[in-house]
């Protein structure tokens, strides 16, 4: 069967039906005349024309099921020739699905990896006025800063609007902690400043952010924990927050919870943030820095 | 032998167009007329067979316009048909023999 004349089906299914329809009547309009002449009355002659006629609904039917029938038909028969094919010659039949195979599976690998990272905006709120500063070296494929540099710039004056950092594999930093409770588990902590999420725009889903006091030596702990840590483990109990939690055998405050979506910078999941506590600034470490321009500025403008 | 039935109106339709292109309602009276009447067809039963010898290219259509000036869907028999014309015309003289000796047989 031509493929032209397939697609002609599909394409004009309606236009077929109405063909069969006009020959049909085209049928018993003659048959109408037909009888008049032989001397039947008009309204007469019509009922008799379509009374030898027989169902018209039904034959138009039938008339369709040839048509569709021929090619479903048509269908099944070049699926099963390329089948055969397949099987007379299976090195091309494995080269052509190879290749197939490869290449769906290539694109879906690659588009998944880079709609996150190329295609979709950052996952906070304040996305289009976040930059990320520091120097790079072969010692991480982020840009990074030194701990020392991060005192000296909250002291000067910059142009951002406002900083935060996160400790990149500090003592606990993005690295394991444990949750020493009943059944103790190995979780991943990030330590973040207390403006680090009002930075990125992220709000905590319940309870509130970090404050500077808890940033400070001697203050007592407190934790952020993530969404899947809190359904995962605390069975998304509202009494959550407020509760003390014990973190490499330390008590712990848990003070809210972050929102479901939430993601670290590196498009890692870590199940606590902590604050860097006061102390940890005396020790060489690197920070992963972010800074918010003002809005209307442009990047270079924050580089004068 | 497959649907003798379905085969002898094929039959009849093949046999009418072997006369020159007709349309539907022009096949259905040369059948009842010639026949005198004898064979009862109900006019509608005529076009799906139409359609699938169409499908099958035994028989060509296409839109005509007749003598009174109506647009009609006229069928030709194509070379393939005037074959299978001639193979169902012998098949049914064979059969309509081997009946008759049957029927005639005391």
């Amino acid at each position: 069967m031509k493929i032209r004349y397939r697609i002609d089906l599909l394409l004009r299914r309606t236009s077929l039906d109405s063909e069969i329809h006009e020959e049909l009547e085209t049928h018993i309009a003659m048959r109408t005349k037909l009888n008049e002449t032989s001397g039947l009355a008009a309204p007469d002659a019509e009922r008799e024309a379509r009374k030898s006629f027989g169902n018209a609904t039904r034959i138009q039917e039938d008339i369709r099921r040839v048509h569709v029938g021929a090619l479903g038909e048509a269908l099944f028969q070049d699926a099963r020739y390329a089948l055969r094919s397949f099987v007379r010659a299976p090195g091309f039949a494995f080269v052509v699905i190879a290749a197939l195979a490869i290449g769906i599976g290539a694109t879906t690998a690659v588009f998944s990896v880079v709609d996150r990272i190329l295609f979709r905006s950052l996952p906070y709120a304040n996305e289009d006025r976040l930059v990320s500063i520091g120097v790079t070296a072969p010692l991480d494929s982020n840009e990074f800063i030194f701990a020392a540099d991060y005192r000296d710039w909250e002291r000067a004056n910059t142009p951002f609007e406002s900083w935060g950092s996160f400790v990149i594999g500090g003592p606990a930093g993005g690295a394991g902690c444990d949750l020493t409770e009943v059944n103790p588990v190995r979780v991943s902590c990030a330590l973040v400043d207390p403006s680090f999420l009002p930075t990125l725009g992220v709000a905590p889903l319940m309870g509130r952010n970090f404050t500077n006091e808890d940033d400070s030596p001697g203050a007592p702990r407190v934790a952020l924990i993530t969404y899947g840590l809190w359904q995962n483990r605390f069975g998304t109990d509202p009494a959550t927050v407020g509760r003390t939690i014990s973190i490499d055998s330390k008590p712990v405050q848990v003070i809210g919870v972050l929102p479901r979506d939430f993601e670290m910078p590196t498009l890692t999941h870590d199940d606590i943030l902590l604050p860097v506590v006061g102390e940890f600034r005396k020790r060489p470490e690197f920070l992963s820095f972010f800074s918010l321009i003002p809005s209307g500025a442009c990047v270079l403008v924050a580089n004068c | 032998m497959p649907d003798t039935l379905q085969g002898t109106l094929d039959l009849l339709i093949l046999k009418t167009l072997e006369r020159g292109p007709n349309h539907g309602f022009g096949i259905a009276l040369h059948i009842q007329t010639v026949s005198d009447r004898s064979l009862h067809v109900e006019d509608g039963s005529l076009y799906p067979a139409l359609h699938r010898l169409a499908r099958e290219k035994l028989i060509s259509a296409s839109w005509k316009t007749t003598e009174n000036g109506r647009r009609a869907r006229y069928y030709r028999l194509t070379s393939g048909g005037e074959k299978r014309l001639a193979q169902a015309a012998k098949n049914w003289t064979i059969l309509s023999k081997g009946v008759g000796r049957i029927l005639r047989f005391v």
